[in-house]
């Protein structure tokens, strides 16, 4: 018989009932660890058996002794940091946890928040689901921050949350926690940023939730910048409310394995989400990005398009599903997934899922898998330009609308440099 | 400046196209090749630039940078560039995600590096470019843009010889350059390949029609039929052409 699961090792009951005994949790908080963690020791973890991991294999997690992320850290100064502005509202949390004293823009005045644990009652709105990532979030979350853009407020300035990996433990497990909650007509750009000081290997499960209020107008940027020996499992959530606007984009440009399950759902009619990624991947890194769109009242409408570069033997998972609801009529979806393999040993696996219950829907997707073009390869290098840079110059050139889809030329240039460090990797 | 010696080549994997191609191309000179469609200039144009679709199967190529005489064939197509060699293309290729001013400091930058020259910012590039732009006629707003993408035929062309005024190769083979242009267009780009032009520069150009020929004067007019020169002269060679066609010339290759 195949194994589909296999059960956690017990370092993690060890860090659960250590963090578990520590943490000052108010009682639905707890409840809800407890619950998340009884789960997951029931389940385990998925092999590549379940569908849904056909691609990824996480069940090696299962094995390894997941740590606190106590004891020597890289120290903090994120004035230093490549994608630090000084004038953003930030926002930093490191090792998972909010740190007030490096987040300015909490005593700003433009913002509401509160920590997690402040919380009287969780504000997220569905129940954990039966999916390794969320449950681990749940079962570990050591912090986060919830940020309100107050209604009608017009924020001149980015929010940039940095999510900060310090930590020189190996192994540490990392599980901060995000949520964005933009009023009615409130308009807002928001930045979150996973970022390795730290050359160890971590477990990051960051956990995000937008909730985009009637006509609220949100530009959600999620860049995964952690260091190639790091696993991520990511979970998102963004739910919008009637005529509501969220633009999201995500760069997966670290870690070793990174995974994302990002959720929009279109909960009133009007509501626009657009989802864009783009990644670069390069030795036997891999990441995988599934996403779900529920168009569930009609005239809603979803684009996705996910760019990305694989060099090396990296592997590539994209899993868009959408799925329209029997009264969602006037649905207008798109997607397109394209990859460029920059080797003969990358791979890449695409699988659109259109999930129709409704006659009066628009949908199309579409999935390219190539490679650079000889012609323009010998275009660029008749002026002058040496092949590794030409076919570095193509491949940007093949992420180049992503990066302009926020309109945010600060991202675009951290995201520049990040690319650029990425292309430098292999001349 | 440039030597070709019983040149032979074929796709590769495929049938031979050049069957010996002789050919001596001297600092200050204009040479023009004509000939029938499918007869194998720019197959020639292409090699010269070092393009990966052919396989030289016999002679040779020399060209003489900073009057030292180096094997042109050796050399990959990047390190031609920077030897002196450009080649505008018959079919300028498209390049979606890269804009001009992008492209062109890579490759102004690619150069200058290699003739040992202080690299330029991408502010007084942008300077330079500005001016070159305006000397074609060519928007700044095609700046900006993707490389070649959605540029009219015309446009495409021009953008060639703004690449080339740029970049300022000391030679230029220009294939079909002419081709597709309207009159102004024309007379734009033989300006601009005429201000290109010195003592110590060369101009290969492959075209179809006399008429380029009014703004640009060949000292030699070469004539190419299925892989061979079969005839050269002077200017009046293309006046020949144009009246006669090839036939007449087919019984002499
Ligand atoms: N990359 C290639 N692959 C296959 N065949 C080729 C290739 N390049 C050239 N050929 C063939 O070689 C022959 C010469 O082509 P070439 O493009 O050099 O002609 P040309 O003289 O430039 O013609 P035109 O005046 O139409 O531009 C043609 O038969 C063409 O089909
Ligand atoms: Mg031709």
């Amino acid at each position: 018989m195949k194994t589909r699961f296999v059960g956690l090792g017990e370092g993690y009951a060890a860090l659960f009932n250590a963090q578990r005994g520590g943490v000052l949790d108010p009682p639905w908080l707890a409840g809800r660890r407890d619950d998340a963690f009884a789960r997951l020791q029931q389940s385990g973890l998925p092999t590549r058996h379940v569908e849904e991991w056909k691609y990824t294999d996480i069940s090696f997690l299962a094995g390894q002794t997941p740590a606190a992320p106590v004891g020597d850290a890289v120290a903090v100064d994120p004035a230093r940091l490549p994608m630090w502005h000084e004038d953003d509202l930030n926002i930093v949390l490191v090792d998972g946890r909010l740190q007030q004293e490096l987040s300015p823009a909490l005593e700003s005045g433009l913002l509401e928040w509160a920590r997690l644990g402040d919380l009287g009652k969780n504000p997220e709105t569905t129940p954990v689901a039966a999916h390794p990532a969320a449950l681990l979030h749940a079962a570990f979350v050591h912090d986060g921050v919830l940020v309100r853009i107050p209604a009608n407020a017009q924020l001149a300035r980015r929010v940039h949350i940095l999510l900060l990996h310090a930590s020189l433990t190996p192994h540490a497990l990392l599980a901060p926690w995000v949520a964005i909650f933009a009023g009615a007509n409130s308009q807002a750009r928001v930045v979150i940023t996973a970022y390795s000081l730290s050359d160890a290997a971590c477990l990051h499960l960051p956990r995000v939730m937008v909730s985009a209020d009637s006509e609220s107008n949100l530009a959600i940027s999620q860049a995964q910048l952690l260091n190639t020996q790091s696993w991520q499992l990511a979970t998102s959530r963004v739910e919008l409310q009637r005529d509501a606007h969220v633009a999201h984009l995500e760069a997966g440009l670290g870690a070793a394995l990174a995974r994302h399950d990002l959720t929009a759902v279109l909960l009133e009619s009007g509501a626009r989400v657009e989802l864009n990624g783009l990644y670069a991947l390069d030795g036997k890194r891999h990441a995988d990005f599934h996403t779900l769109i529920e168009h569930r009242q009609p005239n809603c409408s979803s684009r996705q398009v996910y760019k990305g570069i694989l060099a090396g033997k990296a592997a590539g998972v994209f899993n868009g599903a959408v799925r329209v609801f029997p009264g969602a009529s006037g649905t207008d979806g798109y997607q397109l997934n394209k990859a460029l393999l920059m080797s003969r040993e990358a791979q890449m696996f695409s699988k659109p899922e259109l999930l129709i219950d409704n006659d009066d829907v628009k949908c199309s997707h579409g999935a390219t898998i190539g490679q650079i073009n000889p012609q323009e390869l010998f275009y660029l290098q008749s002026r002058g330009i040496p092949e590794a840079q030409a076919r570095h110059m193509l491949a940007r050139g093949f992420v180049e609308d992503i990066m302009f889809q926020q309109g945010d030329d600060r991202l675009r240039a951290d995201l520049d440099g990040a690319l650029d460090r990425y292309f430098a990797a292999h001349e | 400046m440039l030597r070709i010696k019983k040149l032979k080549a074929r796709v590769k994997d495929g049938p031979e196209i050049l069957h010996g191609i002789t050919l001596t191309v001297n600092a200050g000179e204009i040479h023009a090749i004509m000939g029938p469609n499918g007869s194998g200039k720019s197959t020639l144009a292409r090699i010269l630039a070092g393009h990966p679709d052919y396989e030289v199967t016999g002679g040779d190529v020399h060209f003489q940078v900073n009057g030292e005489w180096q094997d042109l064939l050796g050399m990959e197509p990047h390190e031609r560039a920077k030897a002196g060699v450009f080649l505008a293309f018959q079919y300028p290729v498209d390049v979606a995600g890269v804009s001009n001013v992008t492209f062109l400091l890579a490759a102004y930058n690619a150069i200058r590096r290699a003739r040992k020259e202080p690299e330029a910012d991408a502010f007084e590039f942008r300077e330079l470019l500005v001016e070159k732009a305006a000397l074609i006629d060519l928007d700044p707003s095609y700046l900006d843009r993707a490389v070649n993408l959605d540029f009219s035929g015309g446009e495409k062309k021009r953008n060639e010889i703004l690449q080339m005024a740029v970049l300022e190769p000391t030679l230029a083979v220009l294939d079909e350059t002419d081709s597709g242009l309207d009159v102004d267009s024309l007379r734009i780009v033989a300006e601009g390949v005429n201000r290109l032009h010195a003592a110590h520069r060369a101009v290969l150009m492959i075209t179809h029609y006399q008429r380029m020929l009014n703004y640009i004067t060949p000292q030699f007019v070469h004539i190419m039929m299925d892989g061979r020169l079969v005839r050269s002269g002077d200017a009046q060679l293309a006046h020949e052409v144009e009246n006669r066609g090839y036939d007449w010339l087919k019984e002499t290759a």
